[in-house]
């Protein structure tokens, strides 16, 4: 897990820290009984001063998230209750306000805006009321990878917990996903973006369409402002429940339909973004068939006293162990875009290449924040677009790589690039201005300060394998 | 040739008359993982002892690599820029990296073998 402090933000670095941590923590990143890593380590990581550190793990073990053994560490505790972790994910800087003052500002803004104080009292009851008829619908978990656990808390919610269960209008979601959520059908899964009016992106995320309503899954890199943006727009009160007894096993590539349907039968049965309850050695699973590494692939959500015996038995079928970076170096070849390399809040998503992400209905009828402005880039062009390269010979051109034309004007940036071992050679994506995103255009990047030779070229670098057509 | 010797920057070093041949370790490869992609310095140049005289790219990073002593290369070898896999086949043998023309022998380093 690495954790990134964003030096620009209003948001204080010590809580953005507090934050990652506990998403960590609630993605399972670093499950019960876990070693925090020294503050030592987190200070040179962070470039934070080792006080900040130690002043955030005071105040999760005052939390109550973790506990700090004497000479060992810190640890995450493993009889976290849902309050506790509840509690300790919610900033407490807004609590210290005074609430009277706070209202205070707000209606003096609404009054310098030449509202009546009548007309005020029925702007913020109206507001008042849409918040509360939304409740706490929209559940938000950690990572697009962890589809499966999300899927879970959803199903936890339903049954266990007592959250004030409100329906949010689909026309009021649709407000801020450019998604064609009426004939979404339930267990099934979309790509999509929380974007600001001018349809940069904040973050990209996954919504499923469950039972009860719709699902947001965010990214695990977890920018900070996520909850922050999602409850200005959508007005709901997001509640976190933390699962301590599940682990998220994921696997990935063309054989895993063979190795799990050998484990968990009726696996095979799944299309791609797309996930079910399965029975496998006496417990419920819940089995998605998603990843992020352009091939097929599986997320299964499994109790911890069983996760280990079930990757070895993974193990033994033909699987084999494999780390964060491999899916890095899998998902580029995939042409699949990161949240902070290839999308940011100065990209919208046309420039990005994700029109595909965008319903058709709502692109041809708009209505969704930062709406016009895709529109308007489909009409007249986006100034830079979001291309595939690749280096000629071997040499690898990684992110900020500056990109040239013949005539020595900069006209773009590399995202990410690495060696790609199944095209055998260097790959990388970025941004170009226009007339230059033709596929085959030659371009220069400058490595080491010498300009070596590139060509655009068409994404994915290899060919994905979804499967999409099994029922 | 003399016995080999090692930076503190994961290279080899081997001195024969006043030629030295410089590679990295099988540490070093080790620790980069697949290499896919290795620099060298050109023919007739001059480096300086610690100074930046190639650089070699696995899939996870790029790394400098360092000579441990001055001089004039000499030679390099181009079968590595061709193959790069074969830095992590024979680190220490066939995938050396250049050899230069030193002008000091003293400052070749005197460390055995740093990970034993």
């Amino acid at each position: 897990v690495r954790f990134h402090i964003q030096q620009d933000s209003d948001i204080p670095a010590s809580t953005q820290l507090n934050n990652q941590i506990c998403f960590a923590i609630a993605a399972r990143h670093f499950p019960p009984g876990h070693r925090l890593p020294s503050t030592r380590q987190l200070a040179m990581q962070t470039g934070l001063h080792r006080n900040t550190i130690i002043k955030v793990y005071r105040q999760l073990e005052i939390d109550g998230v973790v506990e700090a053994i004497a000479g060992s560490g810190i640890y995450v505790r493993d009889n976290l209750t849902k309050r506790e972790f509840t509690k300790s994910l919610y900033s407490k800087d807004k609590i210290k306000k005074a609430p009277d003052q706070e209202a205070k500002t707000v209606i003096d803004n609404l009054i310098s805006l030449g509202f009546t104080l009548q007309e005020t009292r029925e702007i913020l009851n109206n507001e008042i009321e849409w918040r509360i008829k939304c409740g706490s619908r929209i559940i938000v978990s950690t990572p697009r990878e962890d589809i499966g656990a999300s899927m879970l808390i959803a199903e936890d919610l339903s049954g266990t917990i007592n959250v004030p269960v409100e329906v949010v209008p689909m026309e009021e979601l649709e407000k801020i996903f450019p998604l064609d959520l009426k004939n979404l059908k339930q267990n099934c899964s979309k790509y999509s973006f929380l974007m600001n009016e001018d349809a940069g992106i904040y973050d990209d995320l996954i919504i499923t369409k469950i039972e009860e309503g719709y699902l947001i899954i965010l990214n695990a890199a977890c920018k900070d402002k996520d909850f922050e943006i999602l409850s200005n727009l959508l007005g709901s009160k997001f509640k976190m429940n933390l699962d301590n007894n599940r682990s998220l096993i994921a696997i990935q590539g063309p054989k895993s339909v063979e190795i799990l349907n050998s484990i968990i039968n009726g696996v095979d049965q799944l299309n791609f973004m797309t996930g079910n309850w399965f029975d496998s050695d006496n417990q419920k699973l819940f089995v998605t068939r998603s990843g992020y590494t352009g091939e097929d692939g599986f997320e299964i959500s499994i109790s911890n006293d069983k996760a280990e015996k079930f990757v070895e038995n993974l193990i033994e079928k033909g699987a084999q162990l494999i780390g964060l970076g491999a899916r890095d170096t899998l998902r580029l070849e995939a042409g699949l875009c990161l949240y902070g390399h290839e999308l940011d809040i100065n990209k919208t998503p046309v420039e990005a290449n994700l029109r595909w992400a965008i319903s058709k209905s709502r692109l041809l009828n708009g209505g969704f924040i930062g709406s016009k402005k895709i529109m308007n880039q489909m009409q007249d062009g986006a100034n830079q677009l979001r291309v595939g390269i690749k280096p000629e010979g071997r040499l690898i051109a990684r992110e900020k790589t500056k990109i040239f034309d013949d005539t020595d004007t900069q006209i773009g940036e590399i995202t990410s690039g690495t060696f790609g071992p199944s095209v055998n050679g260097p790959i990388a994506m970025g941004y170009v201005d226009r007339e230059f995103s033709k596929v085959d255009t030659k371009i220069l990047l400058e490595v080491r300060g010498k300009k070596y030779p590139a060509n655009i070229c068409a994404l994915p670098f290899y060919k994905k394998n979804y499967v999409k057509g099994v029922n | 040739m003399s016995e080999v010797k090692f930076s503190k920057e994961h290279e080899w070093i081997t001195l024969e008359g006043d030629v030295a041949t410089i590679g990295i370790t099988k540490h070093a490869t080790e620790m980069l993982g697949d290499i896919v992609f290795a620099e060298l310095p050109e023919k007739g140049s001059n480096v300086e002892k610690d100074g930046t005289a190639g650089v070699v790219e696995s899939t996870k990073a790029a790394s400098d690599v360092y000579t441990p002593v001055s001089g004039e290369v000499v030679d390099t070898n181009q079968s590595i820029v061709d193959d790069p896999a074969k830095i992590n086949e024979d680190p220490e043998g066939g995938a050396w990296f250049f050899k230069l023309k030193i002008k000091d022998s003293s400052e070749i380093p005197a460390i055995p073998n740093p990970f034993e």
